[in-house]
This record gives C-alpha cells, sequence and structure tokens, in this order.
C-alpha cells in the first residue's frame, strides 16, 4: 500500500528539507572535506605553509603503538559504557514494568540523570571519587581498598565507563520502558499460562520482542560511548593516565589541539569517519536481519 | 477433562466490587457461555478461573482441586484471547509448540501433537509462518491450536470472535462447537454476543454487574427469564416492556414483557398503536409501532403476512401465556 505523501511540485519539498541539508553541509560535509583535505598535508610550526605529505600522516599513524592502543582502548570503553548502560537500565526497566503503585515517581527519579551534561556529570563522579576528598575514596580506604585513579589505569577506566553509563541508562529506560509497555499483556499472560516462569518469559518472548528497542540502542549507545564521551573522560582523567583511557576522539583532540599535530589529527579524524560508516553499514546490514519487527 | 466449580466468588478492585458471589458448577465436558454486556465482570470472572486475576473470596475448584492460589500454569487450562495472544516473532508451529516445549515434551511427541492439531485446525500449509502473514481466521485458529496441543483440562475463551467480520465468525462458531464436542472438554466460553451465548452453550450465564442474573440451557433461559434484564439481553430484537398500567387488571408499577414474536397485528388490538417504520428481512418482517405513551414496541412477523403502511394506526395483541411479568425491581413474578 502506498502511504507517502506525494507533492505536485518540487520547489516545496526542497524548501521542506533545505535547512537540514544547510545543517549538514555547513557542520558535516564542510568540516569533514576539511578534515580529508587537511589530512594529506603537514603545516609548518607557525600555520604559514602546508606542505604536501600524501598518505605519509596515515602511514606515521598505524606504526604508533600509542595510536593502536587507542583503537584497543575505545573498543574496551565502548563495550563496557554500551553493556553496563543497556544491562542496568533493562533490569531497571522490568522491575518499572511491574510496579503499580508509585510507578510515576520511580520513572520520574530515573529519568534526572539524563538531564544532567556530561561535563557536570564527570565533575560530580570526579567529586566522589577523588583521591583525596572522594566520598566513595575516602569510605572505600575505610574498607581497606586505596582508590587511586590518577594512577591506576584499570581504576580510571572504571570511573569513566560509570560516570559515561550512569547518564545513558535513563535514556536507555526510558526506550526499554516503553518498548516492554508495548509488548501486548495478553502475549505474557498467555505464555504464563503456557508454563512460562519470568526469566523463561524474558528470554523467550520478552527479549525478542524488545529486539528493535535494542537494536536501536545498540547503535545510539555506540555512537554516544564513541563520540559523546569526551566531556566525562576530559573533566576526569585528561585521556590519563599513561593514554590508559584515550579513546580514538580524545586522541583526535590531544594530538590537534594540545599537540597542535594537525596533520595527524586530521588524519585521525578521517580514520574515525571511514570506521563510522563501517559500523554502521555493519549493523544494519547484518545485525538488522535478526531483529524481528 | 474436568468440572469446574465456582463458590460465592468475588472479586473487588480496591474498593469497587466488581464480581458480588456467583456460585456456578459445570459439569465434565460441559460447554458453559457466559454471556453479559461490557462491564458486567464476565472477563474478570473468566480471569479468575485461569488465575490471572487474584480471587478476593469464594473458592474455584478445577477437577475437584480448590485453585485460588495456583499458578495459572498449573491449572491445567487453556485460553483463547480476544486479541488471540500469539508469539509474533515465532512460527505458526513454535507458537502451538511453546507450552509443549517448556513442559520438556520430547521433541518427537511435539511434532506429532502440533501436526494432529494442524490437521484439525487445517493449519498444515501455514505451520511456517509467522502470525503476521495469516488472516484473522487462520490466527484464532492458531490460538485455538495453542490451546488444543496441551492437552487442558478446562478450555477458556474470552471473546474468541470479536475481532473478526461477521461471515467468519459464523463459521468459526460452528467450528469451536464442532471441536468441544470432538474433544469433549469442559469449556468456558464469555462473549457478549448473546447469538454466540445460544448457539453454542450447553447452559449459560447471564451476567448483569457483578451478578449472575440467571443461569441455565440457553432455550430456558430465553423462554423463561427470570429478571428484565434477561429478557432485555437475550433475543433479538429484544423483548417489549410495557407499562402493566396499561392494561387493565395490572398494577402500574410492574412491567411486562412480550417478545416481537409474540405480538400479532390486529384490527382489533389489545393496544392501538401507529406503525413508526418497518424492516422487511426477507425472511421476516420486523414492524416498529409506537404506544400511545409514547414508547416503541416491536412486533416480528412472516414474510408472507401483509406489511403495513408507516403512519397506519393498528392493533397489536398476543397471548396471556406469552405475557411475563416483572416487578418494580426487575424480578420475574410469573405469566400475567
Amino acid at each position: 500500500m502506498e502511504k507517502r505523501v506525494t507533492f505536485k511540485g518540487i520547489w516545496l519539498p526542497i524548501l521542506l528539507v533545505l535547512p537540514q541539508i544547510v545543517i549538514t553541509a555547513v557542520f558535516f560535509f564542510y568540516p569533514a572535506g576539511q578534515a580529508v583535505w587537511q589530512s594529506l598535508f603537514i603545516p609548518d610550526p607557525f600555520g604559514l605553509s602546508m606542505q604536501w605529505v600524501g598518505l605519509g600522516n596515515f602511514e606515521y599513524l598505524f606504526s604508533d603503538p600509542y595510536y593502536r592502543a587507542s583503537f584497543v582502548t575505545t573498543a574496551v570503553f565502548s563495550i563496557l559504557v554500551t553493556v553496563v548502560s543497556m544491562g542496568v537500565a533493562l533490569y531497571l526497566a522490568l522491575l518499572a514494568d511491574r510496579l503499580i503503585k508509585g510507578a510515576g515517581a520511580y520513572r520520574t527519579l530515573l529519568i534526572w540523570p539524563y538531564a544532567v551534561a556530561p561535563a557536570v556529570a564527570g565533575v560530580l563522579w570526579l567529586f566522589m571519587f577523588n583521591t583525596r576528598v572522594g566520598v566513595v575514596s575516602w569510605y572505600l580506604g575505610v574498607l581497606g581498598y586505596d582508590w587511586n585513579h590518577v594512577l591506576n589505569e584499570g581504576e580510571a577506566m572504571g570511573l569513566v565507563v560509570v560516570s559515561s553509563a550512569w547518564g545513558r541508562i535513563s535514556y536507555n529506560f526510558l526506550f526499554f520502558l516503553a518498548g516492554l509497555q508495548a509488548i501486548p499483556k495478553s502475549v505474557i499472560e498467555a505464555a504464563a499460562i503456557d508454563g512460562a516462569h519470568f526469566w523463561t518469559r524474558f528470554r523467550t518472548i520478552v527479549f525478542p520482542l524488545l529486539s528493535p528497542t535494542t537494536f536501536f540502542l545498540l547503535v545510539v549507545n555506540i555512537i554516544y560511548a564513541f563520540f559523546e564521551t569526551f566531556g566525562v573522560i576530559h573533566t576526569i582523567t585528561s585521556g590519563g593516565p599513561q593514554q590508559a583511557t584515550t579513546i580514538l576522539v580524545y586522541k583526535v583532540f590531544s594530538d590537534g589541539f594540545v599537540g597542535q599535530d594537525l596533520g595527524s589529527s586530521a588524519a585521525q579524524s578521517v580514520v574515525l569517519l571511514f570506521l563510522v560508516s563501517i559500523l554502521t553499514v555493519v549493523q544494519f546490514k547484518f545485525i538488522e536481519r535478526r531483529v524481528h519487527y | 477433562m474436568a468440572t469446574v466449580t465456582l463458590q460465592n466468588v468475588r472479586k473487588s478492585f480496591g474498593k469497587t466490587d466488581v464480581i458480588h458471589g456467583i456460585d456456578l458448577d459445570i459439569a465434565d465436558g460441559e460447554f458453559i457461555v457466559i454471556v453479559g454486556p461490557s462491564g458486567c465482570g464476565k472477563s474478570t470472572l473468566l480471569r479468575m478461573v485461569a488465575g490471572l486475576e487474584t480471587v478476593t473470596s469464594g473458592e474455584v475448584k478445577i477437577g475437584g482441586r480448590l485453585v485460588n492460589d495456583v499458578e495459572p500454569m498449573d491449572r491445567d487450562i487453556a485460553m483463547v484471547f480476544q486479541n488471540y495472544a500469539l508469539y509474533p516473532h515465532m512460527s505458526v508451529f513454535d507458537n502451538m509448540a511453546y507450552g509443549l516445549k517448556i513442559a520438556k515434551t520430547p521433541r518427537s511427541e511435539i511434532e506429532e501433537r502440533v501436526a494432529s492439531a494442524a490437521e484439525l485446525l487445517q493449519l498444515e500449509p501455514y505451520l511456517h509462518r509467522k502470525p503476521r502473514e495469516l488472516s484473522g481466521g487462520q490466527r484464532q485458529r492458531v490460538a485455538m491450536g495453542r490451546a488444543i496441543v496441551r492437552k487442558p483440562a478446562v478450555f477458556l475463551f474470552d471473546e474468541p470472535l470479536s475481532n473478526l467480520d461477521a461471515k467468519l465468525r459464523v463459521q468459526m462458531r460452528l467450528e469451536i462447537k464442532a471441536l468441544q464436542r470432538k474433544l469433549g472438554v469442559t469449556a468456558l466460553y464469555v462473549t457478549h454476543d448473546q447469538v454466540e451465548a445460544m448457539t453454542l452453550a450447553d447452559r449459560m450465564v447471564v451476567m448483569n454487574s457483578g451478578v449472575a442474573d440467571q443461569i441455565g440451557k440457553p432455550l430456558e433461559v430465553y423462554a423463561d427469564p427470570q429478571t428484565a434484564f434477561v429478557g432485555g439481553f437475550i433475543g433479538s430484537p429484544p423483548t417489549n416492556f410495557l407499562n402493566a398500567g396499561l392494561i387493565p387488571g395490572l398494577a402500574t408499577g410492574n412491567t411486562i414483557g412480550i417478545r416481537p414474536e409474540h405480538l400479532t397485528l390486529r384490527a382489533d388490538g389489545r393496544l392501538q398503536t401507529t406503525v413508526a417504520y418497518t424492516e422487511a428481512l426477507g425472511a421476516e418482517t420486523l414492524i416498529h409501532c409506537r404506544l400511545p405513551d409514547g414508547n416503541q414496541i416491536t412486533a416480528r412477523q412472516d414474510a408472507t403476512q401483509r406489511i403495513p403502511a408507516e403512519g397506519e394506526s393498528i392493533g397489536i395483541t398476543w397471548n396471556d401465556g406469552d405475557a411475563m411479568l416483572f416487578d418494580a425491581g426487575g424480578r420475574r413474578t410469573g405469566q400475567v
């Protein structure tokens, strides 16, 4: 069945999509083009001239062990953030879905963290885990655990993962709850009569029916972990200790704006661009097929 | 196969009483239809038997066993839902096999039981389709198949035909009846459609605002309604209710009910009426007349009889034995 709206002329549809096209062009195509262009040059220290190096920046990048390590860091970080934020959100949504009394208040409280900006969230967590004055690290000290994410790489990673995932839980929770409530109650009841207990129902009915939501969140969360966690990392660890939390996006920033190596920074941006395109294609081509709509 | 017994079953949601004490004995293999208007509590009653709603007070027994606190899955029942409640991500086969798989039935037996149910319901060509690829009638059959394969002691139907079109509904009605006879399983069937109730039931329960107004065989209920509500609800077009004060010798305040087929149009009737409009349905004709007090009354006659013109003044009459007398509270007090 044809349900599309059809326009008679060509000018109205163009006018309607124009704002989006302009925004995309100015904020995406132009900078992306600039990055591709700059990745082929090395500017002099004063920014007065540029020297053509072809793929030299890329060759240098991939022979750099720090850059290769950053790939692993990014993978670990993204997987952890996605799994933690989606796992916790799904668990909370399952509980909230069963709730009858006070569901509204519970939901509102769970949505709050989403309103906190990533950098602010980073500062909040930094305060709590501050090695000298942090509440949590003080209690950990009482328990005999010496918390120091400034020196310990694992602890640093743990802290940026938790603070990145925290704000994300609200967002994922909302989608999971909506997904759960869209499942007809009678389907769950039918499964209960068929003999399925709570976890069996979850495994065989609820989770498969949630898969469109899960898939959507998976894409959104990985992209979030890749690109939007900059603020958290910048405020908490600044990529340290020893680059243990330097994800690819953070490295673009620290090499380009701190290290002033604009050519390498641009090359890294191009690599990221390429990576995201591949990621998107892979996700839509292969994962989507296993999703029940 | 089992009996089902309800003893003074009540249900309240908070402070609202929904079911006000229902007693019902269902014999093994009996087909019971619970019929009533929407909001009368019929679905709630069924869901209490299924275990999907808690019982506020009273006893629900299946096969003589008290099941008030037994989980739905342990009650040995199967339920067909109004929206079928099929698992949308599973094939027809998996939908039917789901309960058996959970019960850890051997693979060969699952296949055998699903195959025989599919044969019974003519679903064999569709076993590998998803529910969304089926028509309404086929989905309905899958829902029935899912109930059948588990070989439950009791079938519960919650308005299973409401989502089908009129023609399919008549066809599925016959199939459900035939199936229940063939399997001999006790069935409890909820509907708001009095025709379904009349055609399917061994006995029917007519519910009105949480009370079972009358329980009995369909024709007995039709012929001898115990309350004005039952008289009005069962039968189409519904029973005509007249103020008894219109009839000489009867007390005002009471009501008499006369079914449309028991009214005869005659020049010298008991009451003078004006024909408001007529509906010729082919085999029969419905004649809606206006009484002097403004109320409307419907008579039903064979197509062979003369159809009066609209606006014509005509008398209407009936046999004394066909007039049912109800008191002011709607209780039946006898014949006129």
